[in-house]
């Protein structure tokens, strides 16, 4: 359930819950429930996540949600090592040229953070610090080819 | 008569794995992670750790006022949760189960031990006391229990200590030496480690020097950690020599500058504020933290075996933008009196028995060690014994991607082969392990004790040697038995020795060697007798 958090409360946390589902294919990696600043009632807004094998997927969220808990809520593939707290790059991802301008200039804290994220664009930002809304609505927000290490997800490796 | 396993029509693999991951830091838990998302039901994982407590350098090597960093463990109880996964804390694989026995057991074995070596600089004077290695500096004040005796001075000489390198690490580790103690305890900081910096400033410490051979814009510290240097705490002032800050900008450095956004970034922070600074080292009555760039240690001064000061040689840049060295130069070195040296200049890994080791490497090829053979499972490495000990814990994300596709792919191409009988009984008849709910329990300790002292959380710093809870304060634990520190020590982890008469080498395995009548050598490698009249055997 996403309930409302006293305002000017800036980090999101997750408790997880932790079990996968047997009998599935793949391991389900938890939809991660996060509090966050959404109302239930709040507007749906639909986006498309631009996967890192090109395909698109898209979401539909509460107003108020997170890029980052979208991705989550919707088994799209990106880490949030730090759980939103602005302590790592892990759920970089990157905007388009419009959407970029109208949400801002990031603050210093996600620039430090930003300046460590491989294949960083002048569109980028941190999915945790973007809340989806009116200005997101039937966008693409991009998943980062590579990740830390180069690399390349859905590379699979040849034996010899 | 075999057992009947219905037929598997419709599952993707002929049969269920069953894998051996051994570490439990971030390598350990990504690698399960991305092998669980690879492999989902068929694929079962045994996690084995050293100490009784999991998450690696998470737990030891964060900086204890970085506690965001450490929510990552929140998604790694994710994985320890899973119906299948097991995590046995308090088992040491290479001395008991053997790495051999592993892969005898497990259709693959992941090793992600990390590196806790560390090294050295080679200088005079490095082995005065007062210097010490940033690895186990750090793991003391993160209350690891096998460096909660390290020793240290009681008062740091020259009221200054010196910080050698310019990573994060090194600006960790001086941060905390000037931060308010009271803020310290605050965190999950080892208090005997807060009230030891406490005393160390009420002696006087004052100032830290961070000390870096090359310039600004090669430096190895991010942003974030240099920014907070400025915003720590009221009582600290970092500085940083404009002048020195003008050497750095070389045609070369310029280059690599224009090319950097995050060192961009940082010219702000040291030219804007920092430098500014420094007008004020003479008269304030702040703790100083001064940057030092384009300065080498030449040699560690000491009395009495103990540290007084430290000699840096003034150096210059030299080389292709991107490839710069640091030159030695005919300009006067700079002497700072200090009592304290930590050195931060890297970790190292250290050999794990049983393991190939090349040029302090282990060789691999996309994780892979060696597949397997002789009816062993597959060896694989993900993490810093991989990669080399370097990067952030997100830096183990891809890394253990390719591992764990590595691993995945060749156990596919083996599955004709037919499964190994399980090894519950194995798993069954290990000595006292500590599984992740008894970990769970610990840490809902470590928090309520923690509380009621005004801290985050106040870590289990005792040893559990067979099952049996020993002080790290002041006791080991070898091979099963439990010693005193003072009296006695532990060679390799197995031969327990009389420290004041004997002594450990390690340069050919691990050898007890009685001091007067024996050399440990680097050359000849291990110990060697020393003839009648001769001062050494070594050669």
């Amino acid at each position: 359930m996403l309930r409302r958090l006293a305002p000017g409360i800036a980090r999101t946390w997750a408790p997880s819950t932790g079990f996968s589902r047997p009998g599935l294919a793949g391991v389900q990696f938890l939809a991660r429930w996060h509090r966050s600043v959404a109302d239930e009632n709040a507007e749906k807004i639909s986006f498309h996540f631009k996967q890192r094998d090109g395909s698109r997927k898209t979401v539909t969220v509460p107003s108020g949600t997170t890029v980052l808990e979208a991705a989550h809520l919707n088994q799209v593939d990106l880490e949030g090592a730090c759980e939103a707290s602005l302590a790592c790059s892990t759920c970089h991802v990157i905007l388009t040229a419009d959407d970029y301008k109208k949400y801002g200039e990031p603050t210093e804290k996600e620039e430090d953070l930003l300046d460590l994220a491989p294949c960083l664009t002048p569109t980028s930002r941190l999915a945790c610090q973007v809340v989806v809304d009116e200005r997101l609505k039937d966008q693409e927000v991009s998943l980062p080819a590579m990740t830390l290490n180069f690399y390349v997800d859905g590379h699979v490796p040849t034996p010899h | 008569m075999p057992s009947l396993k219905p037929a598997r029509l419709l599952t993707r693999s002929a049969r269920d794995y069953h894998v051996a991951v051994v570490g439990s830091g971030p390598a350990g838990f990504y690698t399960s992670k991305y092998l669980f998302k690879k492999a989902g039901d068929t694929l079962k994982i045994d996690m084995f750790e050293r100490l009784p407590t999991p998450f690696g350098l998470v737990r030891f090597g964060v900086a204890p006022d970085h506690p965001e960093v450490k929510n990552v463990i929140n998604d790694f109880g994710v994985i320890a949760r899973m119906p299948s996964f097991r995590y046995f804390g308090n088992i040491e694989v290479g001395s008991q189960p053997s790495l051999e026995d592993l892969r005898k057991l497990y259709d693959a074995v992941v090793l992600c031990t990390g590196a806790s070596g560390e090294r050295l600089l080679g200088i005079a004077g490095e082995e005065s006391f007062g210097v010490v290695g940033a690895p186990a500096f750090v793991k003391w004040y993160n209350g690891h229990p096998d460096y909660q005796d390290l020793k240290l001075p009681s008062t740091v000489h020259g009221e200054s200590a010196v910080v050698l390198g310019q990573g994060n690490v090194a600006l960790d580790v001086a941060r905390l030496l000037v931060r308010p103690p009271r803020d310290l305890d605050a965190t999950d900081m080892e208090r005997a480690a807060v009230n030891t910096i406490a005393s160390w400033q009420k002696s006087g410490l004052r100032t830290v020097h961070i000390v870096g051979r090359r310039g600004f814009v090669q430096a190895a510290f991010t942003n974030a950690e240099l920014r907070e240097l400025l915003t720590c705490s009221d009582e600290v002032l970092p500085v940083v020599d404009p002048e020195e800050l003008a050497l750095c900008r070389n045609e070369a450095s310029e280059e690599e500058l224009s090319k950097s956004r995050m060192k961009k970034r940082s010219v702000d922070i040291l030219d804007k504020t920092m430098a500014a600074n420094f007008a004020e080292m003479g008269s304030t009555s702040k703790r100083i933290l001064r940057v030092h760039f384009l300065r080498s240690p030449q040699e560690v001064l000491s009395e009495d075996g103990g540290v007084r000061g430290i000699r840096l040689g003034r150096m210059k840049l030299q080389g292709e933008p991107g490839r710069q060295v640091a030159a030695p130069t005919e300009e006067a070195a700079l002497e700072i009196s200090c009592g304290l040296v930590v050195r931060s200049v890297g970790f190292d890994i250290t050999p794990f028995n049983g393991l190939p080791l090349k040029s302090n490497r282990v060789p691999h090829t996309q994780g892979c060690v060696e597949t397997s053979s002789d009816g062993l499972g597959g060896l694989y490495v993900s993490g810093w014994l991989k990669r080399g000990p370097q990067g952030i814990i997100a830096s183990n994300i891809g890394d253990a991607q390719e591992t764990a596709a590595r691993l995945w792919n060749d156990l596919q191409h083996q599955s004709a082969k037919p499964p190994r009988s399980s090894p519950d009984s194995f798993v069954s008849s290990l000595p006292r392990p500590v599984s992740f709910e008894d970990w769970k329990k610990l840490e809902a300790e470590e928090h309520r004790s923690g509380h009621e002292m005004g801290k985050a959380a106040a870590k289990f710093t005792r040893g559990c040697c067979e099952g049996v809870i020993f002080k790290a304060q002041t006791e080991g634990c070898c091979q099963g038995r439990i010693y005193t520190r003072a009296a006695q020590s532990c060679c390799g982890g197995r031969s327990l020795y009389d420290s004041e008469t004997h002594g450990c080498c390690l340069e050919n395995g691990a050898q007890v060697y009685r001091y007067g009548s024996y050399n440990c050598c680097r050359r000849p490698k291990g110990i060697c007798r020393i003839r009648p009249g001769k001062a050494t055997c070594c050669s």
